[in-house]
């Protein structure tokens, strides 16, 4: 490698002003002694410029009418219309659903009070006599608990195991095994 | 129309910001994404292949995996350097595609580092040369470079990219990226050459 070879590695670096100190100091003296180094730099530096000076174009007027059109020929479910109000659709409608959730449950939880209680049934006799136990009661099941309340005995069936795996008495709560 | 100005009315929503949002579903971000990079990679991509429904092409494409692929990224990188690679990658394809298909003359690949034919080689050089170069003529020595080198001479003296960022939408190492510019640049004197050596023999009988 010939002492040119050396520093040409240093040029790009060089003209970008990324070389150390050093090392710059090294490339300048070298140009000053070698005429041919110091042409092939200046070039460099030309054509560098006339890159950045590079005119540039600019899309067709329908490139994004074309790529909208290609993206609903894709996904033609897809709507591509955009709305003001897209932005704060997505939570809007979270919002929506979990307010709409969260109403039916206490609407229908207010619903079955008032009509166990308007219509007792054996077992919320017996239930009343008894201890209160945590949990809620569940009316879709109360046929099985009225044939429990015969046998003097109701389980009180719950979301949880534990209120299933218990028994009532008018004496009281009694564990008994998992039916 | 709406896009532009949204972007004009909230020009400091960042790319990351828009994808995100894209990403959720808000299809308005992605509109200001393509009216912010479409001019842009449609200059790389021109510089890349030489021609421009070409380029065009590969834009519209570029766009459309980045609308069908948005989940694909990671907020680890910039917005900006993964639509660059897209970009870039299909562009390479575009490449490859023409070099299998032999669209270019066989003459440009028998002899590809002497082999030099610029068309304009007779325009008077003294009168542009010590500022600029005509388009044309860069246009076609950038299309001689070598892939490796022409990539990466255009992502940074044309579109004007840090090499830390050049480095990662090529994937390939910083020394590789500051090495590939350097030899570009020097093929790029070697080809041009040419133009200086009237002005050259100027400043030499001055």
């Amino acid at each position: 490698m010939t002492n040119c070879d050396k520093f040409k590695l240093h040029y790009s670096d060089y003209i970008d002003g990324e070389l150390p100190a050093d090392q710059c100091q090294e490339v300048d003296h070298h140009l000053t002694l070698c005429p041919t180094c110091r042409e092939i730099v200046r070039q460099m530096k030309i054509i560098q410029q006339s890159l950045r000076q590079i005119p540039q174009i600019a899309t067709s007027p329908d490139f994004e009418a074309k790529l909208k059109q290609q993206i609903l020929q894709q996904n033609p479910h897809r709507s591509f219309a955009t709305f003001p109000w897209q932005s704060w659709k997505l939570p809007a409608m979270g919002s929506a659903i979990v307010l709409a959730t969260v109403g039916l449950f206490l609407v229908l939880n207010n619903d079955s009070g008032p009509t166990l209680q308007s219509s007792p049934k054996p077992e919320s006799i017996i239930n009343n006599a008894a201890p209160q136990l945590p949990g809620k009661k569940n009316p879709t099941i109360s046929e099985g608990r009225s044939t429990m309340a015969t046998e003097s005995t109701t389980r009180i069936l719950d979301d949880s195991l534990r209120a299933d795996s218990m028994r009532i008495n008018p004496e009281g709560i009694q564990p008994v095994g998992v039916k | 129309m709406i896009t532009k100005t949204i972007d004009e009315k909230k020009p400091n929503i960042s790319d990351e910001q828009l994808i995100a949002r894209f990403q959720l579903g808000d299809v308005q971000a992605y509109d200001i994404l393509v009216h912010r990079y479409k001019d842009q990679l449609l200059n790389f991509v021109f510089r890349f292949v030489g021609n421009r429904t070409d380029a065009e092409d590969i834009i519209q494409e570029t766009f459309l995996r980045v609308y069908r692929n948005k989940h694909m990224y990671k907020e680890i990188a910039k917005f900006s350097t993964w639509v660059y690679t897209i970009a870039g990658n299909l562009a390479k394809t575009e490449l490859r595609r023409r070099k299998r298909h032999k669209i270019f003359s066989v003459s440009n690949f028998v002899n590809e580092e002497k082999d030099f034919d610029i068309p304009d080689r007779d325009h008077s050089p003294e009168k542009k040369v010590d500022s600029s170069i005509q388009e044309s003529i860069i246009q076609k020595a950038i299309e001689k470079l070598p892939i490796k080198f022409k990539e990466v001479i255009v992502l940074r003296d044309i579109q004007g990219f840090a090499y830390e960022e050049i480095s990662q939408i090529l994937n390939i190492p910083l020394g590789t990226v500051k090495s590939r510019v350097n030899r570009g640049r020097l093929k790029l004197q070697e080809d041009l050459k040419f133009l200086f050596e009237n002005t050259q023999k100027n400043v030499m009988e001055r």
